[in-house]
């Protein structure tokens, strides 16, 4: 069982009402397939942390994670 | 019949210590609209070419636009224009607040001011008439106390007040302009241009009601706009945190601007963080004429050892990192109070902790000693130190603060020894807090733009990194159609900056504040649009407001022309152009030099200029309606 633990910062907080959504999967995962079952839009993601690694939308999740998601921000 | 302009524009000569009205037909407001365009008109027919930005022959010109005051959400901005005594180019800087709409309230579209006085002034403006008055009793004070007098002697407390503090006096070239004590045309030095003039202040009351087109139809498009502000995730962040938000993201991801740009990577970021400012010093928000949104920070430090006041507002995002991380501090109590100093004095936190950082880096590689900076330990994380060099620079104190005084660059030709190694900079502008290596559309406009690096120039990039990004599904009606990765600098990034530069453009020239429209808020375009043409009358379309943008844009590069600028200029500075160090990013990053160069040549192509030069064609200004500017491209186009 692989535990993937989404942490949402900035206003992905606002938008998503929560601060962490836990999914569960039989086996190895993808961030984007993630994003996709917990219905949050790749639009809204600018930056996708997984430890202290910045990994792209079609980074392999093998084992259980915390993944972080940093939302698209501008100037200011 | 003029709806929701006066027909006004308000021409002041201090040396003769006269005034006049212009009432321009209708057609100039159309092509110009107010702003920066209205700045460039005047500075392009009335000021020579390489005339000395401190001098008396420099104008200064202060723009509302042509629907400021109109009581829609997010419109309370204004533009001061002048030659930057920074840069020596074109000078421009935006203010939210509320001075806009008043002077718009007492009868006047725009200031335009030339000459200088001998002895120091202000000017009082009420309901149309206009009012030359001494200001020697105020001349050397503090902004908060200027405020008091003014409103006291004139028996107003409802009077705004743009003015300067000591450093606008004393000629700091990053100088800025204030409203309400907290709302700043901040970059540009334009307060030292104001200093020059000995104009302390401009006081404004107006009690006339703007006439709108449609009163009903702008109530509508208000209610709904602000309906969506109070609920949507964007603009709940920037009430609920402010522009701070921004500052987690960029420290947990290692591009925080830090140390004089040498990192990243701040170890102490968490103390930077808006919810740490939250937690800790934050009083109250507050935010500008007719905006729900109300983004502004408030603090207020009350301890033996420090003292903040609120009367002076709160740190930016831009200004904790320019006061924080990149003078290594991550004391939000000691970075309110520096900027609390900034403020009071008039000086731009981004130029001023810029050119702190610079002598630090300075001083720990060697290039200055205890000698030069009279026995203050100028090392990055020392806050006393930083806190008193903004006092030696806002009073021009003989030694490193009058060095300091005159912008990173021109300090770093006079400490000379490698000291150009140290400064980050674009036509002599100190650069924002955005870093471009993860944004390398802001890094165009930092090349770009014609009054130095900026950071609103135009909008981010990842508003428009995927088919659901709201910069994507928002603005199609520009033609923006596809997706473009933040770091990419293809052919598709270019396109999308030229037109995100021009869109940005319009909202400077008619005073609409970023936050409040596409993509970085909810407001529509098609609701800003109804808004336009409710308030005016005009049935404008976004074709017409994008060449307004685009011809200001044409305006601005060819008065640097005319002062010497060449494409050689339009560059990013050199820690760009390598890898991060240190922290999550480490080992990447760098923007490929030829592949900017390439960028920057296609971005001229793009706008109608020549792709070695820059230079606009003929054919461009006929587009514009800007023949009479033709002579000035002439001789370099041949």
């Amino acid at each position: 069982m692989i535990k993937v633990k989404l942490l949402f910062t900035g206003y992905l907080k606002n938008k998503y009402l929560s601060d962490t959504v836990e999914l569960n999967y039989e086996k190895p995962v993808r961030v984007f397939a993630v994003l996709r079952d917990a219905k949050i839009s790749p639009g809204d993601v600018w930056i996708v942390k997984v430890g202290s690694s910045i990994v792209k939308e079609d980074y392999l999740l093998t084992r259980s994670s915390e993944v972080k998601l940093f939302p698209i921000i501008g100037g200011g | 019949m003029p709806f929701a302009y006066t027909g006004n524009i308000l021409h002041v000569d201090l040396t003769l210590k006269k005034y006049w009205v212009e009432h321009p037909e209708e057609n100039f407001y159309r092509t110009y609209w107010g702003g920066r365009a209205v700045g460039l008109y005047y500075m392009l027919k009335e000021m020579r070419p390489k005339t000395d930005p401190l001098s008396s022959e420099n104008l200064l010109i202060f723009a509302p636009s042509v629907i400021t005051g109109t009581p829609a959400p997010a419109i309370p901005r204004y533009t001061v224009c002048a030659k930057s005594p920074l840069t020596g180019a074109q000078g421009e800087a935006e203010a939210g607040g509320w001075w806009g709409p008043e002077l718009k309230k007492a009868g006047f579209d725009a200031i335009i001011i030339k000459g200088a006085s001998t002895n120091p002034i202000y000017l009082w403006i009420k309901d149309g008439k206009v009012e030359i008055k001494d200001a020697t009793h105020l001349w050397g004070k503090e902004t908060k106390i200027v405020q008091k007098i003014i409103r006291e002697q004139l028996g107003d407390e409802k009077i705004r007040i743009t003015q300067i503090g000591p450093a606008g006096e004393n000629l700091v070239r990053f100088a800025n302009i204030v409203n309400e004590l907290k709302h700043f045309n901040g970059r540009n030095g334009l307060g030292a241009v104001m200093g020059s003039k000995k104009l302390k202040a401009i006081a404004v009351r107006g009690s006339k009601t703007l006439k709108i087109y449609d009163q009903e139809k702008v109530r509508k498009v208000t209610k709904q706009i602000t309906e969506r502000i109070m609920v949507n995730p964007l603009s709940r962040d920037l009430r609920e945190l402010g522009t701070p938000s921004v500052v987690r993201s960029f420290y947990e991801l290692g591009c925080l601007s830090s140390y004089n740009w040498t990192t990243g990577y701040f170890k102490e970021g968490e103390n930077l963080t808006a919810e740490t400012l939250n937690q800790t010093i934050l009083k109250k928000t507050v935010g500008c004429y007719a905006c729900p949104i109300r983004c502004k920070r408030v603090v207020e430090v009350d301890e033996s050892d420090i003292k903040v006041d609120p009367l002076y507002g709160g740190p930016e995002y831009e200004t904790i990192i320019s006061l924080g991380s990149i003078c290594g501090i991550s004391d939000l109590k000691y970075i309110a109070k520096a900027n609390e100093l900034c403020n009071k004095y008039t000086m731009d936190t981004i130029s001023a902790g810029m050119v702190i950082a610079f002598a630090m880096q300075c001083y720990q590689e060697g290039l200055l000693t205890k000698k030069d900076t009279e026995g203050i330990e100028l090392t990055f994380g020392n806050k006393e130190a930083m806190l008193k060099m903004i006092e030696k620079i806002a009073y021009r104190e003989l030694g490193l603060g009058d060095l300091l005084a005159q912008g990173s660059y021109i300090a770093a030709q006079r400490i000379g020894k490698g000291a150009t190694n140290f400064i980050h900079q674009v036509k002599g502008q100190e650069i924002p807090m955005h870093d471009p290596r993860v944004k390398t559309g802001v890094g165009l406009q930092y090349a770009l733009a014609d009054y130095g690096a900026d950071h609103m120039k135009a909008a981010h990039d990842p508003f428009f990194k995927d088919k659901d990004s709201v910069g994507i599904k928002e603005m199609k009606g520009l033609g923006i159609l596809e997706p473009v990765s933040p770091t990419g600098i293809g052919v598709k990034k270019v396109a999308l900056f030229k037109l995100l530069d021009i869109y940005w453009t319009v909202f400077d020239i008619l005073g609409v504040c970023d936050f409040g429209y596409v993509p970085r808020s909810v407001g529509t375009m098609e609701e800003l649009l109804e808004i336009i043409r409710s308030a005016t009358g005009w049935r404008t379309t976004w074709f017409e407001l994008m060449k307004v943008g685009e011809r200001s844009i044409n305006m601005a590069h060819i008065f640097n022309l005319r002062e010497g600028f060449t494409s050689q200029d339009d560059t990013l500075p050199e820690v760009f152009y390598q890898n991060f160090q240190g922290g999550p990013l480490d080992g990447q990053g760098a923007i490929n030099r030829e592949d900017f160069r390439k960028a920057i040549r296609l971005r001229y192509e793009l706008m109608g200029w020549d792709a070695d030069t820059g230079i606009p064609s003929y054919g461009k200004l006929i587009e514009l309606g800007l023949d009479w500017l033709k002579d000035e491209v002439k001789d370099k186009n041949d």
